[in-house]
């Protein structure tokens, strides 16, 4: 019988590859080599862990991995042929170790726990065998917005990982649909009360009121109306976001793609992964974790922008949604951390945010205004403050003030409101009221940045914003759905003093000048985890 | 009498000489409501979308299965 614990070291990928080849052999029982073209998603898994650095692999025999465990129990158990329950990890490493010999050794002494990449977790199913996987993003490759940290125990010793889970479909028991549903419900898993869906339990929900073929095999996916029931029946709100009419218009075209992306950047800013229906040839289904932002909105695709109504001057309204470059997705069938480019390049096959029919948030339940009719709200605030401030200004000046400004809308837990204010105004009524007042357990919030500070952003951690509008997710159409809106006014005008206007109970407070401040939750790099 | 805005609120808060002060029920309704009256119909606007994009048929994307 092989070691539980075994090391191994590598110098490069080719090397990684034989070896990962090797334990799949093992795993199976079946000869395997694994390459880029039969094992996409796994050598996309492996060239990942050699970009963030890693150098030797701790591997783990004999695993129970419950997530393979509930797939062997609905299906694999029941095949007459022999399947083994058997999975392995394995376990990146950035040290190289002294010896080979003595893998406790190396965890005990030479592994450091940053130095650890995270694992992937093996399934014998030889030809998609990527199960339950949790790697960090590493640096470079995008912000991303949706992760949190996961414990793994091995040899006695507790490590850490902050990543974004990730599995490829098996193409029994589910397809690329269930696959991403899992990967959104497990990075939400802590955020919305712990509630863990296997991949069988996914298929389960989707298939219990619609089904038009047999669930066992699952491999011709779900239908979209399925993935809502999957989505409703683990605990969210199936949330629908209509992306794209396929028009032949290339102008519309262009119009749909920039809409797109505002709507997923207000759920992925709120760290709420973004399930993506896309379909070229066929159906496909991924989930949108992040993006990468740039330092200037040059594309014009996604250069978005609105025009309100102010005393009958058309203002420009920018979001920073245009900065965004391109989306950030786990594609099961390709690898974890993948940019998905807006448009398709003839020259390449590959998916593109223009193939999105749908998008499903896994927004919860408790939320009752969506982030699209929260942003009307937000807009209906904003018109309201610029009316005032916008007042004695000829009108060409009234559009020059409001170019100045760009708004992100996000959903925000009460507690990081609470936790913002205590670290960005202290002693001031700002914070008193951020840390005291009466808020729901989530908050819409539209933060409001100036617009040329924005960029900053793409290169550090900047302070950009100068004011803010809370708004009542459970308060669906209501007068007092805006509960606090503050603003910086010595930073755009001639006041000497910010003001915030709360609205339970009514009460306004005037509040000294604070400079620029950060965003509620930091636009660069990746989001904090959870319990962070 | 003019309507209180939001934007007033703020800039007489702002300029005032005191920190803090309560704002009448009435008023904060007022504000609420003219809010409001900006919001609803946008809001109304995208909860006809989705009522059309399901009656005119675009519900037959949800028939597209995802299993690549």
């Amino acid at each position: 019988m092989k070691p539980r614990l075994q090391l191994f070291a590598f110098e490069d990928t080719p090397a990684l590859i034989q070896k990962v080849s090797e334990i799949l052999s093992e795993l199976t029982e079946v000869p395997w080599q694994v390459d880029s073209q039969q094992h996409v998603t796994l050598y996309e898994c492996c060239e990942h862990a050699f970009r963030l650095g890693a150098r030797s692999i701790v591997i783990q025999r004999r695993v129970f991995d419950p997530d393979f465990l509930a797939e062997f129990n609905a299906y694999y158990s029941r095949l007459f042929a022999h399947s083994s329950r058997d999975c392995a990890r394995l376990h990146f490493f950035k040290q190289k170790p002294v010896a080979l010999s003595d893998p406790l050794r190396f965890l005990d002494t030479e592994a450091l726990p940053v130095g650890y990449c995270g694992f992937i977790t093996l399934r014998p199913v030889g030809r998609t065998p990527v199960a339950a996987t949790f790697l960090v993003p590493g640096e470079g490759g995008g912000n991303i917005r949706c992760l949190d940290e996961f414990p793994v125990h091995l040899g006695g010793i507790k490590l850490r990982v902050v990543g974004t889970p990730f599995m490829q479909q098996d193409n029994a028991v589910g397809a690329c649909a269930q696959a991403s549903i899992w990967m959104a419900l497990r990075t939400m898993r802590k955020r919305e009360g712990d509630r863990a869906f296997d991949p069988a339990q996914i298929s389960g929900e989707a298939t219990r009121f619609s089904t038009v073929t047999r669930i066992l095999p699952n491999r011709e996916g779900l239908t979209d109306g399925q993935m809502l029931h999957a989505v409703r029946g683990t605990g969210y709100s199936p949330h629908l976001i209509w992306l794209s009419t396929a028009p032949s218009d290339e102008d519309k075209k262009r119009e749909e793609l920039r809409l797109a992306k505002h709507k997923i950047s207000i759920y992925l800013d709120s760290e709420i992964p973004v399930l993506l229906a896309l379909y070229s040839t066929s159906g496909h289904a991924v989930v949108a974790i992040g993006y990468t932002f740039t330092n200037t909105p040059t594309n014009a695709v996604t250069n978005v922008n609105d025009s309100r109504s102010i005393t009958g001057v058309a203002v420009p309204i920018a979001y920073t949604t245009s900065w965004i470059q391109e989306l950030i997705i786990h594609n099961d069938n390709s690898g974890p951390y993948l940019r998905l480019p807006d448009c398709t390049n003839p020259a390449k096959r590959g998916y593109a945010l223009e193939q999105a029919d749908i998008a499903i948030p896994l927004l919860p339940t408790d939320v009752f205004l969506t982030g699209e009719e929260a942003m009307q709200v937000g807009l209906g605030a904003w018109d309201e403050v610029l009316i005032d401030l916008t007042a004695t200004l000829a009108n060409h000046d009234k559009i020059a003030f409001a170019e100045r400004f760009a708004l992100r809308l996000l959903l925000l837990d009460r507690r990081h409101a609470r936790s913002w204010g205590r670290d960005n105004a202290p002693a001031t009524d700002l914070a008193s009221e951020m840390r005291l007042a009466d808020l729901p357990r989530r908050v819409w919030a539209l933060e409001i940045h100036l617009k040329d500070e924005v960029g900053k952003h793409a290169t550090e951690a900047a302070r950009s914003m100068i004011g803010f509008i809370l708004i009542d997710p459970t308060g669906d159409v209501h007068p007092n759905s805006v509960l606090v809106t503050y603003l910086n006014l010595p930073m755009v005008t001639d006041e000497q003093h910010g003001a915030m206007v709360v609205a339970r109970p009514a009460k306004s407070f005037q509040i000294p000048p604070l400079g620029l401040l950060p965003p509620f939750r930091a636009i660069h790099g990746h989001a904090a985890p959870f319990g962070a | 009498m003019t309507r209180v805005t939001l934007g007033k609120l703020l800039l007489d808060t702002a300029r005032g000489a005191q920190a803090q002060r309560t704002i009448p029920t009435e008023q904060m309704r007022e504000l609420g409501q003219g809010i409001m009256q900006r919001a609803q119909p946008e809001i109304d606007k995208i909860r006809e979308g989705q009522r059309k994009a399901i009656e005119e048929g675009r519900a037959s994307i949800l028939r597209k299965r995802r299993g690549l």
